[in-house]
């Protein structure tokens, strides 16, 4: 037990140190001409496109499950999510796979580039203008030299269906 | 702290860890032994040499290593266990229940103190306890030794903690002890973790069931002290652990439980019904206050002091006086044997007012007041209870059949549901990944003679399915403990309904998934309660319809092929067909002529929502009270509820179940490019149609005509929205699904084959889906989902309103469609 416990405590530290040195790290893939950035805590793996089975009846953006060493875990396309026109999946599309409060979900994207560190104060909060489509997930603007990557809030890119609706209900 | 220093310690702790581990095995080990002993001590007058033997053993191999670990309370015990059984071993003494009594004391005592070791790496603080056990362990020893053995005691190793304890224990001194005792523990309750909580209530749920048990065996048989050991040592354990904890109000009440107890055994007092009735309101109060306790809330009971009160006022016995003492532990020692001699002596027909024996043979002062209150009681309690007794005693472990109990005896281990969880998880990708090399196509196309690696295949194969099947059996668990928390049930019942019930339960054995044995508890009270309140009559009604004024309920587990079925039988007046038909036409749930309705399609009436609650008929026919919970409840684990009935004989209800909810036969089919997999319990045919066999109404549904049946068509295609090259009815496979009765054909592409698949469920991220309940994953990799009929028909019939009106007049068999979607 306190072998385990110990472990736990171990892992536990490292887990923290971690976090430490995760903090202010983004993996940075590519949609389209565009650069895009999320928390590198977030981020389990990154694997090929493959095979995706159909979900019948679920948002266009969400392409189906894959299946990931014997776990079954959905895959969503954010180019769709972003409601940008359709490109077909090559050799350097990649499924992001990112594990939120437990639920594993794979974002498929162009193509994944590197792992960046982006200093809290390099990032400035996202444009007050509204013009639909994706906007709404940017978490913030990221500069680093002379690019800038859109730094999105991965909690809305999953989640915010309800919120959606409710939003177009509105309108 | 130095580097060093810490690592020494990490050292010491691993090996007190190993320790515990291993003197847990042990314990569990001698354990049932012990109680096998007392067994053949009891049917046999003499005991295996060999099993004494052995238990000696398990303890010197404890002590030594107590002893190499500076653990010395246990160390202590431990060698006066060994000392005792050592009298044994010799053949020199009689080995009686008050042994055994002792020595599983012993073996609770040593349970706690490892489990305390584990957190707090020492055996301290629990000396008084020590001393008490010691004590009479050695009171025991001495007493058989006759009064030469005055010499035993010294060359014990631990002698310091009995040295603070007199060998004769005044009550101030009790007093002391058991203030400090108060001290220690809460000490300890400040360190109680989540996870020793949720072990002790484990442990303790059990302990109780075991209590109650017994406590019912012990109102048919009075004079069976068996049972009054068996609750005796429950409530002990159950007093130990929750004292260990800090749980005060649950030592005290289980205290007082066990004091009474205490005196049923030694004979000074009668078990009467009225004191086992408030003993089992006691437990259902440490019940309660139990999972209070695992939900984070307080154990408190606050009406410990009212119903100790009770207890001492029913039972006449100071039951307050605090913990028990070596004086009290000694009594029985030398009244203990000669009074359950003469109570088994005295061997009256049990069901008569017993309480003419006490008078006898009651070594203890007993106020004679309250004895006399007694008789009153028994006659009231023995009417509906007595034709219970046969199936209870045949329950009751210990009893006759010492045979059947050795077989039920098991070790075990605690595992964490997660735990499993996983090790399915992985033998089930295991499955899969064995599949994906034993098929791997670059094998095959490198175009070699295989020979050699086909047999190593077939033996990886064959481990797998081998370890599959192991790992889904360890998820099973026998029915016997749900089934024997209806005794109670069945009890309470029928005193309260005034009827008598004879109760018997067949198949306890019977081992389902442990999601099923979650899932059917609640389902098996409401039918067993249905069965009480409204199937059987009561003594009069039976009587005049010319019936043995008992009725009899059985509660029957079984294999039936894949399945588990359990039935609840009952000899009452059966459903009232003509009152429930009457009930379904007010509620338009029927029209047309009820003589053209099979019995079974009028049972399947009573499961519709609130279909008989809170009305008349519920008095009349029976059945109905929460019948579509119990479908509910049993659908979800993918069972069925089946009803039979004969008017004025009977009835039956019974829970058909699969046996396990991982894995599933499955016929895998094929529509365009996508692979489904349709459970094969809901296939009832797939045929290839001729275009004559098709009509087309003018909303386009298609209707097939089987033999005499219209059954609508479904296209997966155009449900899932998949593009095929099968357009035609006749080009496809059409595979008749059925869900309670309804019927839809599915058109597919292809059947593909069929084989046992393990359920996946779909994460919450993409939610429910109402025609898919999950998924699986197939021998090379992909992923197919599984189709969920009953949605599928549901859907249809939503989303097409023909279809619904078309079933309604065309079967014109069915309860038309509920609310499920």
């Amino acid at each position: 037990m306190s072998e385990e416990r110990a472990l736990q405590e171990d892992s536990f530290a490292e887990y923290e140190e971690q976090e430490d040195t995760q903090e202010g790290k983004y993996l940075t893939f590519r949609i389209g001409k565009e650069e895009y950035g999320i928390e590198i805590r977030y981020v389990t793996e990154i694997i090929g496109i493959q095979k995706v089975t159909d979900l019948p009846d679920t948002p266009e953006f969400v392409k189906g499950v894959i299946n990931l060493r014997g776990k079954v875990i959905p895959v969503i396309d954010v180019r769709i999510r972003f409601e940008m026109p359709h490109r077909d999946y090559d050799e350097r599309t990649c499924i992001v796979v990112v594990n939120i409060n437990g639920t594993s979900v794979g974002l498929i994207v162009d193509s994944v580039s590197e792992v960046l560190d982006i200093p809290a104060n390099d990032i400035e909060a996202p444009p007050k203008v509204n013009k639909g489509g994706g906007s709404r997930y940017i978490q913030g603007l990221g500069k680093v030299g002379e690019s800038v990557k859109i730094i999105l809030n991965i909690h809305r890119l999953l989640f915010e269906e309800e919120l959606e609706q409710i939003i177009e209900s509105l309108d | 702290m130095s580097y060093d220093g810490f690592s020494d310690a990490q050292e010491q702790r691993d090996i007190l860890l190993g320790f515990v581990e291993e003197g847990r095995e042990m314990l569990d080990e001698v354990e049932p032994l012990l109680i096998e002993l007392e067994q053949t001590a009891e049917e046999q007058g003499a005991i295996d040499l060999e099993m004494v033997n052995t238990v000696f053993r398990l303890f010197h191999s404890l002590k030594g290593g107590a002893g190499f670990l500076d653990l010395q309370t246990i160390s202590g015990v431990t060698h006066e266990a060994e000392t005792l059984l050592d009298m044994f071993r010799k053949g020199k003494s009689q080995l009686t229940n008050f042994h055994i009594d002792l020595m599983n004391q012993a073996c609770d005592f040593i349970r706690g103190l490892l489990e305390q070791i584990e957190t707090t790496y020492h055996d301290r603080g629990r000396e008084e306890k020590a001393a008490e056990i010691i004590d009479s362990l050695k009171q025991a020893n001495l007493e058989l030794k006759g009064e030469t053995a005055v010499i035993v005691p010294p060359s014990a190793p631990s002698e310091d903690h009995s040295e603070d304890v007199p060998t004769e224990i005044d009550s101030s001194d009790i007093k002391a002890e058991e203030s400090s005792i108060a001290l220690d523990l809460e000490s300890f309750q400040a360190t109680m973790g989540p996870e020793i909580i949720k072990q002790f209530s484990g442990e303790a749920e059990e302990q109780l069931e075991k209590a109650e048990e017994s406590l019912l065996a012990l109102e048919q048989d009075p004079n069976n002290s068996e049972h009054i050991q068996q609750a005796f040592r429950a409530f002990h354990s159950f007093k130990g652990n929750s004292g260990f904890l800090g749980l005060r109000d649950m030592e005290r009440l289980s205290h007082s439980a066990e004091s009474v107890l205490e005196q049923f055994r030694a004979g000074g007092l009668t078990p009467s019904s009225k004191v086992i009735n408030l003993i089992l309101e006691i437990i259902d109060f440490l019940r309660n206050a139990l999972s209070s306790l695992s939900s984070g809330k307080s154990a408190d009971i606050p009406a410990t002091p009212g119903l100790i009160h009770l207890l001492e006022d029913y039972s006449g016995a100071n039951v307050s006086a605090s913990s028990k003492t070596a004086p009290k532990l000694a009594a029985p020692t030398s009244d203990a044997n000669p009074a359950s001699e003469k109570l088994s002596a005295a061997t009256s027909p049990s069901d008569a007012p017993p309480a003419s024996i006490p008078g006898a043979s009651s070594p203890e002062t007993l106020p004679p007041a309250k004895k006399l209150s007694q008789p009153t009681q028994v006659p009231k309690r023995t009417k509906p209870e007595a034709p219970k007794r046969e199936a209870v005693s045949a329950l009751a472990p210990g009893g006759k059949n010492g045979q059947s109990k050795k077989a039920t005896q098991r070790q075990s281990v605690r595992v964490d549901v997660e735990k499993l969880d996983v090790l399915l998880d992985l033998v089930g990708e295991l499955v899969i990944a064995e599949a994906m090399v034993s098929q791997n196509p670059d094998i095959k196309s490198l175009g070699l003679p295989l020979e050699r690696f086909e047999k190593a295949v077939m033996q990886l194969e064959k481990i797998t399915r081998d370890l599959q099947d192991v790992a889904t059996s360890i998820r099973m668990i026998p029915l016997s403990g749900t089934f024997r928390r209806m005794v109670r049930l069945v009890r309470d019942l029928s005193q309260k309904a005034g009827k008598r019930v004879e109760f018997t339960i067949l198949g306890e054995e019977t081992e389902v998934d442990k999601t099923v044995i979650e899932q059917i508890t609640d389902p098996l009270i409401h039918i067993i309660r249905n069965s009480i309140d409204h199937g059987l009559e009561t003594p009069d009604d039976r009587i005049a319809t010319g019936k043995e004024p008992v009725g009899t309920l059985t509660l029957e587990a079984k294999y039936v092929g894949g399945e588990v079925w359990i039935s609840v039988r009952d000899n009452g007046r059966g459903l009232n067909r003509e009152r429930i038909v009457q009930r379904a036409m007010e509620r338009g749930l029927f029209e047309g002529d009820p003589d053209d309705l099979r019995d079974d399609e009028v049972w399947q009436f009573v499961f519709q929502p609130g279909f008989s609650t809170a009305e008349k008929i519920t008095d009349v026919s029976g059945r109905g009270v929460g019948m579509d919970v119990v479908r509910r409840n049993i659908e979800n684990i993918r069972g069925r509820v089946d009803i039979r009935s004969w008017h004025g004989k009977g009835s039956e209800v019974i829970l058909r179940l699969p046996l396990t909810l991982a894995i599933i036969d499955g016929m895998i089919i094929r529509v365009g490019k996508e692979r489904y997999t349709m459970p094969i319990t809901a296939i009832k045919e797939s045929m290839q149609v001729r275009q004559n066999m098709v009509t087309e109404t003018m909303e386009g549904q298609e209707i097939l005509r089987i033999r005499n049946q219209l059954v609508p068509v479904v296209r997966l295609h155009q449900l899932f929205d998949i593009d095929t090259d099968v357009q035609n009815l006749e080009d496809g496979i059409i595979t008749v699904v059925e869900n309670e009765g309804r019927q839809v054909c599915l058109l597919v592409d292809e059947l593909i084959g069929q084989q046992q698949v393990v359920i996946k469920g779909l994460t919450g991220f993409v939610g429910q889906h109402p025609c898919v309940s999950g998924c699986t994953i197939l021998g090379d990799g992909d992923i197919s989902l599984i189709l969920d009929i009953a949605g599928i028909i549901g859907q249809s019939e939503n989303q097409n309103g023909t279809v619904n009106s078309l079933q309604d007049t065309i079967l014109e068999t069915d309860a038309p469609v509920d609310s499920r979607t």
